[in-house]
């Protein structure tokens, strides 16, 4: 009797639990499809499948040879065909979609150089930093601090900074000397957040960032001799958080 | 004041009870052993094979009740399937419902809020392909139909539809992203819109608006 009971509780449970795992299921084909469309940017896949459906053929045709040749220099295809597919969203006209984005393909050509060698996340973070104005000086002096790992978290960071109200030459400048003096990834991560937070408390921007950064740089280890070409891309000048005017 | 508890006389459990002393000897005065009978069950016990001795455990299964258990588990699966099916499609229709019904612009937004795994660290877990869960959220309670549109989805206002309980004021939907500095709005209504509750940022090439997020791997 009681072996009975407990087959039959755990056939009920089985039973209960199977639309569950079928959910869960799901939610990892959900995953691996976002993953897909992310990510279907490969040698193999031909152009015009990457490009939007819905989108002209005018415009289809004017695009083709900038992303065929985008594809020839080692560029990320997905950030233009998404932006073009950004384009088509909001209505842009076609010739307005296709200088965008010729534009943005410019600007990953112009970061892949300056990081070189650099992965597709980098170049895609480098191109947005030049779009927020950063300078390509930068780019180069942001690759020289790291050398030998991926550049895009820091990139990322100095392009909110930017496109949140900081002037690129203070955004930079404090970037650069919290990668010389070893912040990690994560600190920098920080820094943007608790900037965020002080912005919404109503401080500054600048003042945020300069404050925060200089709490940083106090638990950071001493600073290092200068590195030969000096921060902002030449003339040998070292600049601490202090020079970043605040008001 | 309990009365239940004051209705009942203190006993002692000393042996100077009666009722206690009672049962005291009602114990003591129990047969002794039988030794032939121990003896009988004994060699009773020890003829028989070890397999079908039970000592405490259940009886071995045959062979024919091991076939029906496992044939009512496979019937109960593809009940289960089934049914599972039925409550995953019913889940789709109603999202395609909701979506054939946009209105216009106007829908007010109150707050809005999306944030990556720097911020909900602890409900994030790595997705395969170094995907990050993120989970993004829109306070819209007059909204019919709200998708979250981004870098990470070729910006297409279907691959994505927020979720919303009944009544429920928010919509919420959780994304696998890839690390990355991502551009994304919300489409409310067929409406494209920055989220309001994150610093906006001018698009260079579009000259409009977007909010923008930081994905790291946890």
């Amino acid at each position: 009797m009681k072996y009975t009971t407990r087959t039959t509780a755990l056939l009920v449970g089985f039973v209960i639990a199977t639309p569950a795992m079928m959910r869960a299921q799901d939610a990892v084909r959900s995953v691996s499809s976002t993953a897909s469309s992310v990510e279907a940017d490969n040698a193999a896949t031909p152009i015009a499948t990457l490009l939007p459906a819905n989108l002209d053929a005018v415009t289809r045709s004017a695009l083709l040879p900038i992303l065929r040749r985008a594809r020839e220099q080692g560029l990320p295809l997905t950030a233009l065909t998404s932006k073009a597919a950004e384009g088509v969203l909001r209505g842009m006209p076609s010739q307005r979609i296709v200088s965008a984005v010729t534009a943005l393909k410019e600007r990953m050509l112009t970061a892949q150089s300056a990081l070189a060698p650099a992965e597709a996340t980098e170049i895609k973070a480098g191109a947005d930093a030049l779009s927020v104005g950063v300078s390509v000086a930068t780019l180069r002096d942001i690759r020289q601090r790291r050398p030998s790992t991926s550049v895009w978290v820091p990139l990322a960071v100095l392009t909110q900074l930017v496109a949140q109200g900081v002037p690129a030459t203070n955004a930079s400048v404090i970037v650069l000397r919290l990668l010389e003096r070893g912040a990690s990834t994560q600190q920098l991560v920080n820094l943007r957040n608790a900037v965020d937070e002080d912005i919404s408390l109503g401080k500054p921007i600048l003042m945020a960032l300069d404050v925060r950064a200089a709490n940083v740089l106090s638990t950071l280890g001493p600073r290092p001799l200068p590195i030969s070409g000096g921060e902002m891309g030449g003339g040998g000048a070292t600049v601490t958080s202090a020079t970043v005017k605040t008001h | 004041m309990d009365k239940s508890h004051s209705s009942f006389p203190e006993r002692s459990p000393l042996p100077d009870d009666p009722a206690l002393q009672a049962v005291v000897e009602t114990l003591r005065e129990l047969p002794p052993d039988n030794p032939e009978a121990v003896n009988h069950i004994v060699t009773a016990a020890m003829a028989s094979p070890l397999s079908e001795r039970s000592f405490g455990f259940r009886k071995p299964i045959g062979l024919w009740r091991v076939t029906a258990m496992l044939g009512s588990a496979a019937a109960l699966f593809v009940v289960g399937l089934i049914v599972g099916q039925r409550i995953d499609s019913n889940n789709r229709s109603s999202q395609a419902m909701s979506s054939v019904a946009p209105t216009s612009a106007g829908v007010p937004i109150t707050a809005v809020s999306a944030r990556t795994n720097e911020v909900l660290a602890a409900e994030s877990h790595r997705a395969p392909g170094g995907l990050v869960p993120t989970t993004f959220r829109l306070v819209a309670p007059r909204a019919s139909h709200v998708a979250v549109v981004g870098d990470f989805n070729g910006w297409n206002p279907t691959a994505n539809i927020l979720d919303h309980a009944t009544n429920a004021r928010e919509w919420t939907g959780v994304l696998a992203l890839p690390p990355g500095r991502h551009l994304y709005a919300f489409v409310v209504d067929g409406v494209v819109t920055p989220d309001p509750d994150v610093p906006s940022v001018r698009d260079p090439d579009y000259d409009v608006l977007a909010s923008a997020i930081i994905v790291r791997e946890p």
